[in-house]
């Protein structure tokens, strides 16, 4: 789907048409605008394309009528909206690119294999000839992974309940990441509590966000560091937690870290997806992620989860039927 | 739960295959083979499987590769990866193309079996939807 399309699919008024329109034609444009720059443009674009129907859409007075848990329910409502908008631009997107891009993939195989003809591999510069191509297959596939990411980030996603050993799960993705940690003298802790007892939860959903969350700490620490990850169960609730001694959050940042493409990290490193697509499975395992942190002093991320699973209308997007009960459409 | 679950398991190392197929045909699991990732579509092409355990490290056509394709074609299957070395990278990026599970080498055999169990469960209570894919 085209962009522009996309935005035309945009959700439904609860705000006024006018600003809508405006607010879609206003982030119309720079997205066009921003295609013709680049793929960072472009990122950048989106990010103003939410911020433009966050405003548009309705925002609760302070001091009106509205009652504190009103607010909080326009702000939820405001996310989702800007999320399902965003949603539908990064999926027309990620197809639209995908082609050319898949088109591109074929022609370098087969440049590949024209390269490696004997009229070419006599040359001198064969190897660098070859070295050059393989850096062109590199990049197409990293791009690959990003337009996923984003298709990832539109896609209904269905969560599976099974019974899942808490402690288990996190241990594994732990050790995912422990090695690579090692080598830059980060030691993992484990403070796992309740780790026997078992949720009721999507393990491979859960698996995702937990490997998210570890790998951003890591990320943060760079070297010399602590990763601490803890497990509880309190009552009818789920924890998990993964504490690190890295950088720290900006308080401005705070409120973005979850929004599509926010990422303080160069490109190649970070597409500011992870945490968006961890928030939007946690909503759909019925739980949320909280976070904690101050400039220089690390941060802690919570996870938190109901025991039980999430009730069975939570575990769809939509009513489900034949297509979108496919996890991976 | 009685019926009998049929495995895949895809790994360019022969003897490895081999010892898998007798561990869990022992156990009581129905286990074909594959050498590389395109044999591993030909035979998903062909024949019922339930869960497929991939080796990551492949020459040719590498692990990530073969489950986007699996993935591709046969949405429901699902796809434990065995990985000799630990990278939270590649992990990620299993888990984001829908692999159900991620396990290190050298495994414990009930451990993987507890494993494929849960993968073959999981496959089942995602039956009900439409467009099965075997
Ligand atoms: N543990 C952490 N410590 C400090 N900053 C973090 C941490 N986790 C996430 N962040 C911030 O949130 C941003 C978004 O994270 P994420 O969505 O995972 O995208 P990415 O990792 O690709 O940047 C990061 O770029 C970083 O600025
Ligand atoms: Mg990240």
């Amino acid at each position: 789907m085209n962009p522009l399309r996309a935005l035309a699919f945009a959700p439904p008024p609860k705000a006024s048409l006018p600003r809508l329109g405006v607010a879609a034609l206003a982030s119309g444009l720079a997205l066009a605008a921003a295609g013709l720059d680049g793929p960072l443009a472009l990122a950048s674009a989106l990010g103003a394309a939410g911020a433009a129907f966050a405003v548009a859409l309705p925002r609760a007075d302070a001091g009106a009528a509205h009652g504190r848990e009103a607010r909080d329910m326009d702000d939820l409502l405001i996310h989702s909206q800007k999320m399902s908008v965003l949603g539908e631009l990064s999926s027309g997107i990620a197809h639209e690119i995908n082609t050319p891009l898949g088109i591109i993939g074929q022609e370098t195989e087969l440049l590949q294999l024209i390269a490696s003809r004997s009229e070419f591999s006599s040359l001198d510069s064969s190897a660098e000839l070859l070295e050059r191509i393989d850096q062109i297959s590199i990049q197409v596939e990293r791009c690959g992974e990003i337009t996923h990411q984003l298709l990832d980030f539109a896609r209904k996603t269905k969560a599976v309940l099974q019974t899942v050993n808490l402690g288990e799960l996190v241990e594994d993705m732990t050790r995912l990441v422990e090695r690579e940690a090692g080598y830059q003298n980060i030691t993992i802790t484990r403070r796992y509590r309740d780790g026997k007892r078992t949720i009721s939860t999507d393990p491979s959903l859960l698996r995702q966000v937990v490997l998210n969350l570890l790998q951003n700490a890591v990320q943060a620490v760079e070297r010399d560091g602590m990763v601490t990850v803890g497990t509880r169960i309190s009552g009818q609730q789920a924890e998990i937690e993964v504490t690190d001694t890295g950088c720290g959050i900006q308080p401005e940042n705070l409120q973005r870290i979850f929004d599509p493409f926010f990422t303080t990290k160069p490109p190649g490193q970070g597409t500011g997806l992870g945490l968006s697509i961890c928030m939007k499975i946690m909503h759909r395992l019925g739980g949320h992620i909280r976070v904690r942190s101050s400039p220089g002093q690390g941060a802690v991320f919570t996870l938190l989860l109901p025991v039980a699973g999430p009730e069975s209308a939570n575990t769809h997007d939509n009513p489900p039927s034949a297509y979108q009960g496919d996890r991976h459409e | 739960m009685d019926n009998k679950i049929t495995v895949l398991a895809v790994d360019d190392e022969p003897y490895f295959l081999e010892l898998f197929a007798n561990r869990f045909r022992l156990r009581g699991l129905d286990v074909l083979t594959a050498s590389s990732g395109r044999d591993a579509l030909a035979i998903l092409a062909e024949k019922h499987v339930d869960v497929v355990v991939l080796d990551v490290l492949m020459p040719g056509m590498d692990g990530i590769e073969t489950l986007k394709e699996i993935k591709k074609r046969h949405p429901r299957l699902e796809v434990i990866m065995l990985t000799g070395h630990s990278s939270a990278d590649m992990g990620l990026k299993g888990m984001r193309h829908g692999a159900y599970d991620y396990v290190m080498k050298p495994f414990e055999i009930e451990d993987l079996l507890g494993r494929i169990r849960r993968a073959h469960e999981r496959r089942r209570l995602n039956q009900g939807y439409a467009g099965d894919d075997a």
